[in-house]
C-alpha cells in the first residue's frame, strides 16, 4: 500500500516499506498523526492504562489467546495489577493485544517503541511481519531508525529529507543543523571513517567491530 | 532515602522500582499554587508557555505531561524527583537541555533525581551513581564508573558504546572503560595508528 500525504507543508509518501519518521518538535508529529485516516491504520501511542485490572483479565477481555503467554514472554505478569506495572510493561501488553487482534491494517507507532527492550521489539516486529503487515514509526529517538529501511525527516519547514536510512544519515551536516543527533554507532563509525580507519559507516555495532579490528 | 543532591539511575528487576506518584490531574495541582510568578518561572524552565495553565490535564501529550509533572515537583519543593522515562518524546536538543537542567537543579538546590529509563544513552553521562532495587528495596548502590559491569548494563538496552567496547575487548582491544564517542575515537586511534 502506498499512501500520499499532504498535510499543510508536509508532503510525503508512505511507501510499502518499514519507515521511520523523525521530527525535531513534538507538535509536528502530533499535527501529522492527527490528520492520518484512522480507517487506514492502527494507531499505537504511549498512553498507559489507568484502570485497575489484572493482566490476565485484561488479556482475556481483549480476546488474547492465553496459549501465547510464553511466546510473548508475559506469563510472569499475568497475576499483576495492570495499572501498577512499569510503563514499559503496560505499553508492551497494550501492543501485543492490538497486534494479535489485527490482521489487516498497517500500524502507526506514535513515539512508543523506544519504551521497549530490544527483545520485545523483535517479538512485536516478527508478529507484524508474519501477518504481512508493516509499520510506520514516528519517533523522536534517532536510534530507532536502524529498524527501518526508509527514513523521512520532518522539521518546522516541512520534509527536510527522505530516502533510504543510509542515504539520509549520510546527510550528517543537514541533520545536525536541524537539531538531530546521529545513532551512536553510526556517529562513531563516521568519525572512524574520517580518520581513514574504516571505509564506510555502520549502524550495526558487530559489523563495525568486525571491520575495524580485522 | 537521605537527600544527597545527586542524580542516580534507578535499575532493578522488572517489577521493582521505587514508587512514583502519578499526578493524573497535574494541571489542577499546579493551578492551586498562589505564586503565579513562580509557576511561570517553572514553566519556562521546562520550555512551556503560560498558555498551558489553561489546558486540560487529559489533553496533554506524554511530553507535556512529563514536563508539567516536573513543574509540579519543583513547585512542591520535593527533595526527590522521580523521572520515569522522562526523555521519551524529547528531541535531541531538548534531551541535552534537560540533562543540563537536571544537573543544575541537583547541584544548586540539592535535589535528588531518580532516573528510570531503559535508555542508557540518556543517563550514561548524567547520573552520579546507580541504585539497584529488588522488590521495592534498595539493595546496592554503585558508582557511575561501574557502568561497564554486567550488574549495571544488563538492565539497559541501549548501550551501544559499551557494546562496542566490550566486543572490541573480545578481539583484544580497548582495555579501559570509555564514556563518550570522543574517548573511544582517541583510544581506537592509539591502538591502530
Amino acid at each position: 500500500m502506498q499512501k500520499r500525504l499532504s498535510i499543510e507543508k508536509y508532503n510525503f509518501t508512505l511507501y510499502n516499506d518499514i519507515t521511520s519518521i523523525i521530527f525535531n518538535e513534538e507538535s509536528i508529529k502530533n499535527k501529522i498523526i492527527s490528520e492520518l485516516n484512522t480507517k487506514d491504520f492502527i494507531f499505537i501511542n504511549s498512553k498507559t492504562i489507568s484502570e485497575r485490572v489484572r493482566v490476565s483479565d485484561f488479556l482475556k477481555a481483549n480476546n488474547f489467546d492465553m496459549r501465547l503467554l510464553i511466546k510473548f514472554r508475559i506469563n510472569e505478569l499475568i497475576s499483576a495489577d495492570l495499572s501498577t506495572l512499569p510503563i514499559e510493561d503496560q505499553i508492551y501488553l497494550k501492543i501485543i493485544v492490538i497486534i494479535n487482534n489485527n490482521d489487516e491494517k498497517d500500524y502507526i507507532f506514535d513515539d512508543v517503541l523506544s519504551y521497549l527492550s530490544e527483545d520485545r521489539k523483535k517479538i512485536i516486529f516478527k508478529t507484524i511481519f508474519d501477518k504481512n503487515l508493516k509499520y510506520y514509526n514516528f519517533t523522536s529517538d534517532i536510534e530507532e531508525v536502524i529498524y527501518s529501511n526508509y527514513l523521512i525527516v520532518l522539521s518546522k519547514d516541512g520534509v527536510a529529507i527522505e530516502g533510504s536510512v543510509k542515504s539520509v544519515l549520510a546527510e550528517e551536516k543537514l541533520l545536525k543543523r536541524l537539531g538531530f543527533s546521529l545513532p551512536v554507532i553510526y556517529d562513531l563509525s563516521l568519525q572512524l571513517k574520517s580518520y581513514g580507519l574504516i571505509d564506510k559507516p555502520y549502524v550495526d555495532v558487530r559489523k563495525l567491530v568486525n571491520d575495524l579490528w580485522k | 532515602m537521605e537527600v544527597r543532591g545527586k542524580v542516580f539511575g534507578v535499575i532493578g528487576d522488572k517489577y521493582s522500582t521505587i514508587n512514583q506518584r502519578k499526578e493524573v490531574y497535574v494541571l489542577d495541582h499546579i493551578n492551586k499554587y498562589t505564586n503565579k510568578d513562580k509557576i511561570i518561572e517553572a514553566l519556562k524552565m521546562v520550555n512551556l508557555s503560560e498558555d498551558y495553565l489553561l489546558k486540560k490535564s487529559n489533553n496533554l501529550s506524554t511530553v507535556e505531561y512529563n514536563k508539567l509533572s516536573l513543574v509540579n515537583s519543583l513547585l512542591n519543593k520535593e527533595d526527590l524527583i522521580i523521572l520515569d522515562h522522562f526523555e521519551k518524546g524529547l528531541c535531541y536538543k531538548e534531551r541535552e537541555y534537560f540533562k543540563r537542567l537536571i544537573r543544575k537543579l541537583s547541584k544548586q538546590y540539592g535535589i535528588d533525581f531518580a532516573i528510570k529509563t531503559n535508555d542508557f544513552t540518556f543517563c550514561f553521562d548524567l547520573v552520579d551513581e546507580y541504585d539497584i532495587f529488588k522488590n521495592g528495596s534498595l539493595i546496592k548502590r554503585v558508582d557511575k564508573k561501574d557502568a561497564y559491569k554486567e550488574e549495571i548494563y544488563k538492565y539497559y538496552d541501549k548501550h551501544q558504546l559499551i557494546d562496542f567496547v566490550l566486543l572490541s575487548r573480545k578481539k583484544g582491544y580497548l582495555k579501559d572503560d570509555y564514556y563518550s564517542v570522543n574517548e573511544v575515537i582517541k583510544a581506537v586511534y592509539r591502538e591502530l595508528v
